[in-house]
């Protein structure tokens, strides 16, 4: 079974149609890139996997777990699904150590010590390990967000969700992630990205969703999708993307 | 009366007055403990009832909120003390003085809590959220740590109106600082030796803690970013 399920999935916000029957299977291990214009419905596709959205129809499954209806299901899936926002979303009254060991010690019950060490392992490979004891106000935006992203990793997360994760961003920034990004979907983890980013969908990602009008319009790998989309929404939105 | 009999009357009167007025300004400090402890108390709890998500709480809270504000504190004490007792609840003038403040003031602490906690961005709960964390832990560690910062300013300086609302209660003739320093007044016609203490026990509370809203203020401005 695929890690991530949408089957038959519409949400609506009042009268706009965020999703609309959307059918989605994502593999474990795969990368995949979620596109689109804007007010596709693709932040609200991706809240929808951690139930920070709850869809009015259809059903949602993470690793088995059933993410809409039943509630106890979706606070374990919680546990299994990292999430990284556009707006960093850091914790700004507690130091960066703390963000990382906050969820691993009071949602998993994991011990101090263990937290601290597997902390300071993320700072490490980020390049951050000197922020440790830094708030999240005295950070760029460009260390924010992979401080972010280690706080989403220090859960041991099975599937990474990122919201927009260099929208953002300055451009010099924006690279630093990305790179964080691309060396996560090489060691294998499953990660759906909602991003414009074309570069870093052609290196990094296994295929391409891309959404218009809170339906997947297309689905294909990222040199396909690029060069040769479909879809007429699909080829105005590569044009756009390419024009700028 | 010369300037130094004037002198000389100053101090005798005041080491006369003074042991008295004392007594009447502890009191004075129990009714605004009290009424602090229960009026936070009210508001802790409110605050917290208003920014959840059940709409019928949400409107009696309302209800209450606006029913206090709009009503002088003075009409909230007679109430309490004089028309409860048609209602079979008779009070004793400080129970009755210390549920009316605490009432009163409770509508306030509750504005400000639920000011406070709304005020934390949504996407802090969402990230509290998307770590798995109970709703008790996101309000421990993430919500309430923050909206603390923006919650103590206005609340010292909600308690100082609601410390020089305890005057008020000697219109129920509670023993309070002004009870006392009216019938010393009325006995000795020393208005100005008397009030003039009278004052400089208010002010020694006031004052310090203005000082602390004021000082919290500027320590939320430094550390108020919400990244």
């Amino acid at each position: 079974m695929p890690l991530v399920v949408f089957r038959n999935v519409s949400k609506a916000f009042g009268s706009l149609e965020a999703l609309a029957d959307v059918d989605l299977d994502v593999q474990e291990g795969e990368t995949v890139i979620i596109c689109g214009p804007s007010g596709a419905g693709k932040s609200t596709l991706l809240r929808c996997v951690n139930g920070l959205e709850k869809p009015q129809k259809g059903d949602i499954w993470v690793d088995d777990m059933k993410i809409t209806g039943d509630k106890s299901d979706l606070r374990t899936a919680r546990k299994e699904i990292g999430i990284v926002f556009q707006s960093y979303n850091l914790f700004p009254h507690i130091t960066v150590l703390k963000n990382l060991i906050l969820g691993p010690m009071k949602a998993k019950g994991v011990d101090k010590e263990e937290a601290v060490a597997y902390a300071r392992e993320l700072l490490n490979r980020m390049g951050l390990i000197d922020k440790i004891d830094s708030y999240p106000d005295e950070l760029s935006g460009g260390q924010a967000q992979r401080v972010a992203i280690a706080r989403a990793l220090a859960m041991r997360p099975k599937l990474m969700l990122f919201d927009e994760p260099t929208s953002a961003l300055d451009p010099e920034m924006i690279q630093d992630v990305l790179q964080v990004m691309a060396q996560l979907s090489e060691q294998g983890m499953t990660m759906m990205v909602v991003s414009h980013e074309m570069g870093f969908a052609k290196a990094a990602a296994d295929r391409v969703v891309f959404m218009a009008d809170g339906r997947v319009v297309e689905e294909a790998s990222p040199d396909a999708f690029f060069s040769s989309p479909r879809d007429p929404r699909s080829q105005k939105f590569v044009s756009q993307i390419i024009g700028i | 009366m010369g300037a130094s009999a004037y002198g000389t009357d100053f101090f005798s009167i005041s080491v006369k007055i003074l042991p008295l007025l004392l007594i009447g300004f502890t009191n004075t400090l129990s009714y605004f403990f009290w009424s602090v402890v229960f009026g936070l108390a009210i508001g802790v709890v409110l605050g917290l009832f208003s920014s959840t998500k059940i709409h019928v709480i949400k409107y009696i809270v309302l209800v209450y909120i606006y029913l206090m504000r709009g009503l002088p504190f003075l009409i909230v004490l007679f109430i309490a003390y004089h028309v409860l007792p048609y209602f079979g609840v008779t009070l004793s003038a400080p129970t009755a003085g210390i549920v009316a403040l605490s009432i009163h003031s409770g509508a306030y602490y509750t504005e400000i809590f639920r000011g406070g906690i709304e005020a934390i961005h949504k996407s802090q709960r969402d990230a509290a959220v998307s770590l798995g964390l109970s709703y008790l832990q996101r309000m421990t560690y993430v919500i309430i740590p923050q909206a603390l910062r923006l919650i103590l300013p206005p609340l010292a300086g909600q308690m100082v109106l609601h410390f020089k609302d305890t005057a008020v209660l000697s219109l129920i003739a509670v023993p309070d600082v002004t009870t006392v320093g009216r019938q010393i007044m009325q006995a000795n016609r020393q208005p100005f030796i008397v009030f003039g203490w009278v004052a400089a026990f208010y002010a020694v509370i006031c004052y310090p803690m203005l000082k602390l809203s004021l000082w919290l203020e500027k320590l939320v401005v430094r550390y108020g970013s919400t990244a």
